[in-house]
Formats: C-alpha cells, sequence, structure tokens
C-alpha cells in the first residue's frame, strides 16, 4: 500500500516557500518521575549548596549553573557615601578653622592670647543724672559663681567693637528704670550690598530680641551669624560696663 | 570650639544634602529620558538615582537634628516639622522641601510602590522638582555661607546644573511627542516572506 501524500498546506504563504519536510515531531520523552516518599515518611532534606561567592557560578545539585545577582551600582553606592562624610567633615572642620582664624585677627573676647588688636573699648555715657531707682541685675560669669547683685542705673553705655569676617559690630543700650528700653547700633558690616541687605534685615530682629530677653541670651537669626555673634559680644561688653558703672556708683 | 561644632555641622550637612538633591534629580531625569547613552546600563542610573534620593533624606534630617541640637539657634522641635512658625520662612521654605522629599522618596520603596498606581505615583515623584526648588530658596535665605564668593559660585553652578538636566528633560519630552516613535511590532519570522 502506498503512503499517501501529506494534504496541501492551507496557509498560502506557507505553500510558497521552498518546500521543505517536515520532520515528525521527536517522540517525547518523559523524564523519570521521581518516586513518591511512602506515607508518613519524613521528607529528605534537600541537599545544602554553599552559597557562591557574589559574581561567580555556584552549581545546582543537577549541575545547572545558579548564578547570583550583583547588587547595581554597588561601587558608585559606596564612593557616594565615603563622599558625602567625607565632605561634610571636611566642611566642618574648614568651618571651624575659619571661625577661630575670624576670632584671632578680631581679637575677640575668646582669644586668650592676645595675637591681634583687641576690642575696641566702648564708652559709658550717662543720659541724665544717676539714679537711685533700678533694678537689680546679678551676673554670672563663666565660672558659675554669682557676683553681689547690682542696680543699674539709667543711662546709655557702649559696649567694645567686635570685627568678624564681614566687619565691625558696635552696640550701645539705654537703660530707664532698670531696664533696657532701647538698643542703637552703631556699627554693623555694611561694604558690601549684601551684608547691607543681610543687616537690615537680621538687626531689628536682633534688637527686639534683646528688649525681649533683657539681656544677650538671644537667639540666631538664619543667614546672619556672623553679625548676630558679634553683636551678642558687644551686647554683653555694653551690659558689663552699666554693671560695672552702676556698682562704682551705687 | 565645641559650642560652635553643631553650627558648623548644620551648615556642612546642609550643604552636602543639597548637593544630594540635586544629583538626585539629574539621574533620574537623565534616566527617565534615555540620555545617559550606551556605555552605562540603564539599571546603573536607576539604582544609583533611588540611592542619592535615599542619601538625600538621610542627610536632610541629619541636618534637621543638628540644627535643632544647636541650642544658639532657639529652633523648637515644632519649627522643624511646621513650616512658616516663629522661626520665619528662611526656615519654613527648608522644612516644606523635606516634606516633599519624604513624600517623594518613601512612596518609591519597592514594597509600598507595588500597592500604588503608576500614575499616581508618577505625579508624586515630579514633586522633586519643586523639592529642590525651596532648598535653593531656603539655602539661599538662611545659609550662613550665602554671602561668601565661593559659596555663590558654588550654588550657581549647582542651580545651572539643576536647571539644564530639568530643562533637557522637558525639551525631550516635547520632541516626543512632536515625533512620536512607531510601536515595535515582533512579527513571526514563519510569517514573513523569505
Amino acid at each position: 500500500m502506498t503512503p499517501q501524500p501529506p494534504p496541501p498546506p492551507i496557509d498560502p504563504l506557507i505553500r510558497n516557500r521552498p518546500s521543505t519536510a517536515v520532520p515528525p515531531p521527536p517522540p517525547t520523552s518523559v523524564p523519570p518521575q521521581r518516586p513518591l516518599p511512602p506515607t508518613g515518611a519524613a521528607t529528605p532534606a534537600r541537599p545544602h549548596v554553599a552559597a557562591a561567592p557574589v559574581g561567580t557560578t555556584a552549581r545546582r545539585p543537577d549541575g545547572t549553573p545558579s548564578r547570583r545577582r550583583r547588587p547595581v551600582a554597588r561601587r558608585s553606592k559606596v564612593a557616594s557615601v565615603a563622599l558625602s562624610i567625607t565632605a561634610t567633615v571636611g566642611l566642618t572642620a574648614a568651618f571651624a578653622r575659619h571661625g577661630i582664624d575670624d576670632e584671632v585677627a578680631a581679637g575677640g573676647a575668646d582669644t586668650t592670647d592676645g595675637t591681634g588688636t583687641g576690642p575696641e573699648p566702648g564708652s559709658v555715657g550717662a543720659a541724665g543724672s544717676p539714679s537711685a531707682v533700678g533694678a537689680t541685675v546679678t551676673t554670672v560669669p563663666q565660672g558659675g559663681a554669682a557676683t553681689p547683685s547690682v542696680t543699674i542705673l539709667d543711662g546709655t553705655y557702649t559696649g567694645d567693637t567686635f570685627t568678624n569676617r564681614w566687619g565691625p559690630v558696635q552696640v550701645q543700650v539705654v537703660y530707664a528704670a532698670g531696664t533696657i528700653t532701647d538698643v542703637v547700633v552703631l556699627r554693623y558690616p555694611d561694604g558690601d550690598r549684601k551684608s547691607v541687605s543681610i543687616n537690615q534685615r537680621a538687626l531689628p530682629r536682633l534688637e527686639a530680641s534683646t528688649i525681649a530677653a533683657q539681656g544677650s541670651a538671644i537667639s540666631r537669626v538664619s543667614g546672619a551669624t556672623y553679625t548676630w555673634r558679634s553683636y551678642r559680644q558687644s551686647l554683653q561688653s555694653a551690659i558689663d560696663a552699666a554693671i560695672s558703672a552702676s556698682g562704682s556708683v551705687g | 570650639m565645641n559650642d560652635s561644632l553643631w553650627w558648623y555641622l548644620t551648615r556642612s550637612t546642609g550643604i552636602v544634602a543639597a548637593v544630594l538633591a540635586v544629583m538626585s534629580l539629574a539621574w533620574g531625569l537623565f534616566f527617565s529620558g534615555r540620555t545617559m547613552g550606551k556605555r552605562l546600563k540603564a539599571n546603573w542610573w536607576l539604582g544609583l538615582h533611588k540611592w542619592l534620593g535615599g542619601m538625600t533624606l538621610v542627610f536632610v534630617a541629619l541636618h534637621m537634628v543638628v540644627s535643632w541640637l544647636d541650642t544658639d539657634q532657639g529652633l523648637r522641635l515644632v519649627d522643624l516639622l511646621v513650616p512658616g512658625g516663629t522661626a520665619g520662612w528662611a526656615i519654613g521654605y527648608g522644612v516644606v522641601a523635606f516634606w516633599l522629599f519624604a513624600v517623594v522618596v518613601l512612596p518609591s520603596v519597592a514594597t509600598v510602590r507595588r500597592r500604588i498606581p503608576r500614575t499616581a505615583w508618577h505625579v508624586v515623584h515630579l514633586l522633586a522638582v519643586p523639592a529642590v526648588v525651596l532648598t535653593g530658596i531656603h539655602t539661599a535665605l538662611s545659609g550662613t555661607d550665602s554671602p561668601a564668593r565661593s559659596f555663590i559660585v558654588g550654588f550657581a553652578l549647582l542651580v545651572g546644573f539643576a536647571a539644564f538636566t530639568v530643562t533637557v528633560r522637558v525639551v525631550g519630552i516635547s520632541e516626543a511627542k512632536k515625533n512620536p516613535r512607531p510601536a515595535r511590532v515582533r512579527v513571526h519570522r514563519d510569517l514573513v516572506d523569505a
């Protein structure tokens, strides 16, 4: 019996192709099934495969490769962390060094070796005759021991000039009835437009804070930290001058 | 120097956080615009963009904590979390930028991102651009070093770089809308005439 020719394919695209004998499909080979464990028997433990180092090729028990995924951009991430930490530490050190250099150059109150010019002395000016009426002020120096209370006399007291990297700052306080009633900034950094703009914004806030706090314990103004530091030093100098003047009279 | 250490750390962490924010924004824009060329793989750009975004959030939080520890600043906890309080808007812009960064970064974590629609995630992620803008405003208004010449030069370079990357991306989007690429259709080889 002659074998029957294969029926013509329905798809015209296939008909137009050069004829090629369609090989018969290979006999399906069913992989041998793993025998099921008997009922109630413990499942055998899977063989342990030691973790292969990253990037290398480990092998599964059947021999097929099992590659671990390398973390993406690992080196760049480590470099970014290192760079950020280094930048933070370096900038902090640079700011600290700048701060020390500024104080040495200005001869500020924080220096102990007396290099450079010292702070320019302020003056004590009484607006009127000393008055016996005034609130007592207790000063607590850094040593922690309280000095005897002093009655601040009415008057105008000018603090020393403290110079920072942007310019000099000098403050004058006015006492009336023992309280600070007015603060006048005699000198402030005005060498460039930026300094003028910053101080025009910051100084009114510092003056208001001084009257509210009745002392030099005032918060920093954002963006005017150098002015704030010099202002506080000059203000404290003026308050000290008021105390010393009142103490010598009273 | 010890009593000013917190102040110095506040300034340095703020500068590093600002630089990280701009870098993360740029990396994300380069990745989304596919303008990185073929030398580096796309997953390298995306992986580093995510990493830089996370580091930005960490350094911003560090900057806030250190500024709070600096008692001379007089900042309270509420000033760091609620903008426009007694600390003024120079600090307030920074607080808003922090919350925007948190909103941008946290939903991008894989476990959260799978639960939200992609369109919603994309709209939220675009808040990174105003966050960087507010960071620049905060730096200019409240930065102690803002009058320094070296700071002005560095700040100008950073702003210029951020503006450049955003412009390139926007131009790329408009070009893609004008000249849409045809969709790629994969045809089985058996259906193609020899």
